[in-house]
């Protein structure tokens, strides 16, 4: 089982990608992180998700001589009843209790086998240990595999609440690094005459936390610097100023209370600690004895549910009661020992669902520091709310899902825990793949190529698979599809597939079938091109939309204005140029001036091309009866610009770069409306719309147009309008204008080709549904 | 502060240009020009970074020879050229050249193709199956003989026919879908006004 670094989803050993999140699974050189199961790099020194320490610390003899764990058995827990050292042994092997004790039996067996290590980070405190195992012997029978994770417990568990080191004391109970070191600040302050060790009491590395805290501790140490605060006054500080009107901050300061009036009675080593965690109210100074009970009940609820970060993402409610799992709870009723004793129950509280967030968070990189942080719980929600919205998103990425997580608990524990509670046992996911490049991934596989396949080029046993577990592939792989998921496996394992035949090639609209559509099509297109020249003249029929723009043109007085819109580019010039040269050719035999311009890039040199084979012999002077100003950028606001003026659109004309005052075709026409016609040649009907919304609508001008064919059903709505006075549709429209004008040219020599390869299309719409139709008989027979 | 300001002008601007097409104004037609000119500036330029990416792009190719790096040097070397020549004269004769003889053949042939396509398709499309399959084919016989004028040969009243599918339940159609992204666009262009959509952000 690997778990995935960044959404804890557990993912099948070998995977090399989250199932859940698609996340990049971390190598095998991993350790596991023993509070959250989280895994890490071997070379780290604390768990980058709960901040745990990865790696035991080592102790220095001097400091801790080991015989210093063996006494005070009443430690845990001020008059209540101690576990019994006798029985723990026996237990070690057969539950939960026994394999924490374990783990502490562990830590010690480690300690006495290494007293002469000195101690490589001399701000460890040196005896954390030591009151907080009274009933654990040192057993050095602990399992190797136990022994691992036991170590970095020394370095988390709230035990350290007794060291006159009060960074430790802090850290220990999960602070956050920047309250803690606001703590030490205050401590420093107030403790001006204790003898403590400095050295020890190591402050948090600034440039490790982020900026936002950084801020935040470095606002509140201005305040500390300014004037040592009490307890409450440092509380209500850090509180937001919506929490402190509310009940919030006179709770705290309430259960701060009693804190600070047992002060007096606590050695001076307490003193850090209880002033950063004020006893509830109820709660009797407590003794400096029993420091784990200090700590259990004098944090206040924010901080205490800062440090129930892991267990609420576990799924546990908070609350003394119930810190401790269910199936845990169970396990001890099974083994006798409903009612766990105080410091064994304080034992449970600390398994790494609780023991994660104390460790030292300020280990992990900076920008994972404040997500992570958050996402765990280990800030009250007010801090959160200060938190920048960048770092709130940050931890919302990693905030796990509600529910059951089976990430934090580490691999040896999940064993633990699928014996004893099978309502929580992980379903085994039925619908993944168990081989092949798809192993692990379930519910994805794309059935629909292998469908779409014709069923000849299938093999025969593979098909009848398919077959059988067609009917269900919407769902997992179950059942009865055993075949066809062995066909698909064998498909996407890239096994050869069978060729196509002959037949399917032919059915599947190659071969003689295309050769034959193709061949008449052809002959279609070139036997009237090359002999029929003016075959079926006498039929051409001038329709209304056609002959409106010939009138429309014929209507216009000598030396008219006429906008002609060159909108397409050489894939429709069969159909527009033709088109264009009729207009144009009747245009200026009417002695129009033709102003030329394209929303088309390729409509300047389309216009020019039309200019000219129409202009050719005819003695038509650039410039005077024709002047081509090119391309008009962003054809929506062009035409509108080009609406309100011309020279709003255009400086200088195409061909010649002359300024639009010098052309004499321009003489008079400064704007849209001076215009006396609009003809717009376009490939889609899209170039009609535009210009008749941008142009027409505000500045009414008459306006035909002569679209493809293609573009003819939508452009022909807006003839029975009237916007468009005129219109022309394909080359038989190109047709229909020169048999309306008397003006006979290419476009009705051509039209006999179109005529008949629209012939050959419908003979072959007729052939193919002969064909469908005999197959259709043969396969009823 | 940022969002407002931009959010004031941008609805200015569409105020200023939607009034202009309801009032005749020398004031508005002179503010409506300005910012239609600038939105034309802008396409400009958008085509020129279009310029240099596609440039960027094929570059970068020919420095890593990639696969098919050759064409992508061919083609940097010809828009480069084409760019420079159309840059000191748009009408310049090389690019008419090019544009004619080079250009425009290759997309019309490749137009063209689209016959033989078309042609081998409609040989399954037209295929009748059912009710609905026949009246499509109908449809598309009766307009593809009656736009052509051998259609009279057949029978003259085929081209009214197709008059008449075109004019009415075709255009009845096309309006239909034009009104219905009419309406669109208003709700569009009010949301806009009233900066419940902020797409400049």
């Amino acid at each position: 089982m690997i778990f995935c670094p960044q959404c804890g989803t557990s993912n099948r050993d070998g995977s090399n990608f989250c199932n859940n999140c698609g996340g990049r699974l971390l190598p095998v050189e991993t350790q596991p992180c023993p509070m959250c199961g989280s895994p890490n790099p071997t070379t780290a020194e604390q768990c980058a998700r709960c901040g745990a320490r990865l790696k035991p610390l080592r102790v220095d003899e001097a400091v801790e001589p080991a015989p210093e764990v063996e006494p005070e058995p009443e430690a845990e827990g001020a008059g209540e009843q101690p576990a019994e050292p006798e029985a723990e042994p026996a237990q070690a092997e057969r539950g939960p209790q026994s394999w924490i004790q374990m783990l502490r039996q562990a830590a010690l067996h480690d300690r006495t086998q290494k007293p002469e290590e000195p101690s490589a980070e001399p701000e460890v405190p040196a005896e954390p240990e030591a009151p907080a195992e009274p009933a654990v012997p040192a057993e050095p029978a602990v399992p190797a595999e136990l022994q691992v994770p036991a170590e970095p417990e020394t370095a988390t568990e709230p035990e350290g609440a007794e060291q006159p080191e009060p960074a430790l004391a802090a850290d220990a109970i999960g602070l956050p690094s920047w309250l803690q070191q606001v703590i030490d600040e205050e401590s420093a302050a107030r403790m001006a005459g204790a003898e403590t060790e400095p050295g020890l009491a190591a402050e948090p590395p600034q440039d490790e936390m982020p900026q936002w805290l950084r801020e935040l501790v470095a606002t509140s140490e201005e305040a500390a610097e300014a004037e040592p605060l009490t307890t409450d006054e440092l509380l209500a500080s850090l509180t937001p100023p919506e929490a402190e009107e509310p009940g919030e901050a006179a709770a705290l300061a309430e259960a701060a209370a009693p804190a600070e009036e047992a002060e007096a009675e606590e050695p001076a080593t307490l003193l850090p600690a209880e002033e950063t965690l004020p006893a509830p109210a109820e709660e009797s100074a407590p003794p400096p004895e029993a420091p784990d009970f200090i700590l259990e009940a004098a944090v206040p609820d924010w901080v205490h549910g800062a440090a129930e970060g892991p267990a609420i993402a576990v799924g546990e409610e908070e609350g003394e009661a119930e810190e401790i799992p269910d199936w845990l709870r169970d396990l001890a009723a099974a083994e006798g020992l409903d009612e766990p004793a105080p410091e064994q129950e304080g034992l449970l509280a600390e398994e790494p669902g609780e023991a994660a967030p104390l460790g030292e968070p300020e280990a992990t990189p900076e920008e994972m520091e404040a997500g992570a942080l958050l996402a765990q719980g280990e800030i009250p929600d007010w801090l959160r709310e200060l938190a920048p919205a960048e770092v709130i998103g940050a931890a919302a990425a990693q905030e796990e899902p509600e529910g059951l997580a089976e990430a934090e608990l580490p691999d040896w524990l999940q064993e633990i825990r699928e014996t004893t509670s099978d309502a929580t046992k992980a379903e085994p996911d039925k619908g993944a793949e168990g081989s092949g490049i798809l192993a692990g991934i379930s519910g994805i596989l794309p059935v629909a190529g292998v469908w779409s396949q014709p069923r000849r080029a299938q093999p025969a046993a593979a098909l009848g698979g398919a077959q059988m577990g067609g009917a269900q592939m919407g769902g997992a792989l179950t059942g009865g599809e055993p075949a066809a998921a062995e066909m698909f496996a064998d498909i996407l394992a890239g096994q050869p597939a069978a060729k196509l035949g002959k037949g399917a090639r032919r059915v599947a609209g190659g071969g003689i079938v295309r050769t034959l559509i193709y061949a008449l099509l052809a002959a279609a297109l070139l036997v009237p091109l090359l002999f029929g020249v003016g075959w079926f003249r006498d039929s051409i029929h001038v329709t209304e939309p056609a002959q409106g723009l010939a009138d429309a043109v014929e209507a216009l007085p000598d030396g008219a204005a006429v906008l002609v819109v060159f909108d397409y580019g050489p894939s429709t010039a069969a159909e527009l140029e033709l088109q264009a040269r009729a207009l144009m050719g009747h245009l200026l035999e009417k002695n129009a001036r033709l102003i030329a311009l394209s929303t088309a890039p390729e409509g300047p040199a389309m216009a020019q091309t039309a200019w000219d084979q129409v202009a050719k012999g005819k003695g038509y002077r650039y410039g005077e009866q024709f002047v081509n100003l090119g391309y008009l950028a962003d054809a929506t606001a062009g035409l509108r610009a080009l609406a309100q003026g011309f020279d709003a659109a255009f400086k200088k004309d195409f061909v010649e770069q002359r300024e639009l005052d010098d052309l004499p075709t321009m003489r008079e026409v400064a704007k849209l409306s001076d215009a006396d016609l609009a003809i717009v040649l376009a490939a889609d009907a899209g170039s009609v719309q535009r210009w008749l919304e941008q142009a027409q609508s505000a500045y009414p001008i008459k306006t035909v147009a002569g679209v493809a064919a293609s573009a003819g059903v939508e452009a022909m709505r807006y003839y029975p309008t009237h916007q468009l006075s005129g219109l022309l549709i394909g080359m038989t429209g190109a047709a229909e204008y020169e048999m309306a004008t008397g003006r006979t040219a290419t476009a009705v020599s051509s039209l006999a080709a179109q005529s008949l390869a629209h012939l050959a299309i419908i003979l072959v719409i007729v052939l193919g549904n002969i064909a469908a139709l005999i197959t259709r008989v043969r396969q009823r027979k | 502060m940022k969002k407002i300001l931009l959010s004031v002008v941008a609805v200015a601007a569409a105020v200023l240009i939607l009034l202009d097409f309801f009032f005749d104004s020398p004031v508005l037609d002179q503010a409506s020009a300005i910012l239609t000119e600038g939105a034309i500036v802008l396409a400009a330029f958008a085509m020129l970074l279009g310029l240099f990416n596609l440039l960027s792009v094929h570059a970068t190719r020919v420095r890593k020879r990639e696969k098919g790096w050759g064409y992508s040097a061919v083609l940097a070397v010809v828009l480069v050229v084409m760019v420079l020549l159309g840059i000191a004269s748009p009408s310049n004769p090389a690019v008419t050249w090019a544009f004619r003889y080079v250009y425009s053949p290759l997309q019309a042939t490749i137009f063209s193709l689209l016959a033989f396509f078309v042609a081998s398709a409609a040989y399954r499309a037209f295929r009748i199956r059912s009710w609905e399959s026949a009246l499509f084919a109908l449809a598309g016989l009766i307009v593809l003989i009656g736009q052509v004028p051998i259609s009279r040969y057949l029978w003259d009243q085929l081209p009214v026919i197709k008059d008449w599918v075109l004019a009415v339940p075709a255009t009845a159609g096309a309006r239909g879908l034009l009104l219905g992204a009419a309406i669109g666009t208003v709700i569009a262009g009010l949301r806009l006004l009233l900066c419940m959509d902020r797409p400049y952000l």
